[in-house]
């Protein structure tokens, strides 16, 4: 058992030294790489911390989809026409955004508050 | 003469028939494909201010300078601001790259700056950019097609709705975890497609913007013609519908500066045709499409074929465009 700071706070750390001293004192491409650097750091933080309840929730949004947990079989099933009824298409499609927002949580927090045009 | 200005201005001299000093040369932004510059040329008539073009020889090209000069003197007869060509140069020793040099044309191109000019101008300036857009895409597929050059007819010779099905199933099957949400939308698209344009034209396929020179008066040029082909107009309609050029003014649909609305009344107006569906069915393509393109990104840096801290990035970018498509099919 580490003590703390826990992996994911570690990693907070060394995107804020990235962002708040590094990338001041860059410029250009390596300044640029550097930002990317802090936000994959960022992103890997979130995670740590996230990632284990997402899996779960996904499991259980993709068994809803087409009665299997597995990505492989409910992408084959999607493709081979499984939403294609009105309903099933809204329904699913309903389903399928929870499993993306979930994915953003992580990746880009915020980006899922947007309704379409 | 090992100094690029040098070798610039000496090949300049030759091309002018008379003796060119260049002056000022000012890198503007060094992309992964091409390197841009801006300089000033002075000469017995004076002095002109110019900006450079090269595509690094060892960058993957995805169209020849020649080209790329091609269609955007094609579409500057035609009507659409771009900045004028004065020279092409295939000959890499110069400056280790084919270029061009075109007119240097003042304004913003960054796309945060280029919100903030708009922002900051008078009123009507977002919608009167996003109309001069229409109208520009709408001249450009004015242009017969059959004036353009070869190599902007795809290698498949796919018409362009099958072409572009056919790369989405391909970046579909390369996908190293399976994408739901995409094999969806790939399965709407395949059911929803459009039927073939009755005929292909000049498309520019990243008028965006970030692609643009805008001033206070509203669009003076659209930059970056190397990714242009023919195919399905309605595709640069859709493209700069994008919700990643909006910048986050996700209620102004056209790169977060006009409505839909405006851009296509330009379009419209300027002697374009064009079907809402079609529109719409393109976004959800070329949002899937560019999704699949982050995935193939992070495989490029995967198999070493092109490691950068960038590309490995990429992958976890896929779920906003996931996010994206699927918004787009409600």
């Amino acid at each position: 058992m580490h003590q703390p700071p826990s992996a994911a706070e570690l990693l907070r750390t060394v995107a804020a030294t990235l962002t708040d001293e590094a990338v001041p004192a860059l410029s250009g491409p390596v300044q640029h790489r550097v930002r990317v650097a802090a936000n994959i750091v960022e992103i890997v933080a979130r995670e740590c911390e996230l990632d284990e309840g997402l899996r779960e929730r996904e499991t259980a949004l993709l068994a809803a989809i087409a009665g299997t947990d597995d990505a492989t079989e409910v992408a084959a099933a999607l493709r081979a026409g499984a939403a294609d009824d009105p309903v099933e298409h809204d329904r699913i499609r309903d389903l399928l955004l929870e499993i993306v927002r979930g994915d953003l949580s992580i990746a880009k927090p915020g980006y899922d508050g947007w309704d379409g045009d | 003469m090992d100094d690029p200005t040098q070798r610039l201005a000496s090949w300049l001299s030759t091309e002018r028939k008379t003796e060119i000093e260049v002056i000022d040369l000012a890198p503007v932004s060094a992309g992964a494909r091409r390197f841009n510059a801006l300089f000033s040329i002075r000469s017995a008539g004076g002095q002109e201010r110019l900006a450079l073009t090269m595509i690094p020889t060892a960058s993957i090209q995805l169209l020849s300078v020649v080209d790329e000069a091609a269609v955007r003197t094609l579409a500057e007869h035609a009507g659409v601001p771009v900045p004028h060509i004065h020279h092409v140069c295939t000959d890499e020793s110069v400056l280790g790259g084919p270029f061009f040099c075109s007119t240097a044309v003042d304004g913003e191109t960054v796309p945060r700056r280029v919100l903030r000019l708009v922002a900051d101008g008078d009123p009507g300036l977002g919608e009167r950019i996003v109309s001069q857009l229409g109208s520009a895409l709408a001249r450009l597929g004015s242009i017969d097609p059959v004036t353009a050059p070869d190599a902007l007819a795809p290698e498949s010779g796919n018409p362009p709705i099958a072409e572009a099905l056919s790369q989405v199933d391909t970046g579909l099957a390369e996908l190293l975890e399976p994408s739901p949400a995409f094999a969806f939308c790939t399965r709407w698209l395949e059911r929803h497609a459009p039927d073939e344009p009755d005929q292909v034209a000049i498309v520019h396929s990243d008028v965006r913007n970030g692609n643009i020179i805008v001033g206070p008066d509203g669009l003076r040029a659209i930059l970056d013609w190397e990714g242009s082909r023919l195919g399905d107009p309605a595709e640069d309609l859709a493209w700069t519908c994008q919700r990643m050029w909006r910048f986050r003014e996700d209620h102004l649909t056209v790169g977060g500066l006009g409505t839909f609305t405006s851009l296509v009344d330009a379009y419209r107006n300027a002697g374009g045709i064009v079907d809402d569906d079609r529109v719409r069915w393109w976004r959800v393509l070329t949002t899937v499409r560019w999704g699949l393109g982050m995935a193939g990104q992070s495989r490029a840096h995967l198999d070493g074929s092109f490691p950068s801290i960038v590309m490995a990035a990429s992958a976890r970018r896929m779920a906003e465009l996931e996010f994206d498509a699927l918004q787009l099919l409600r």
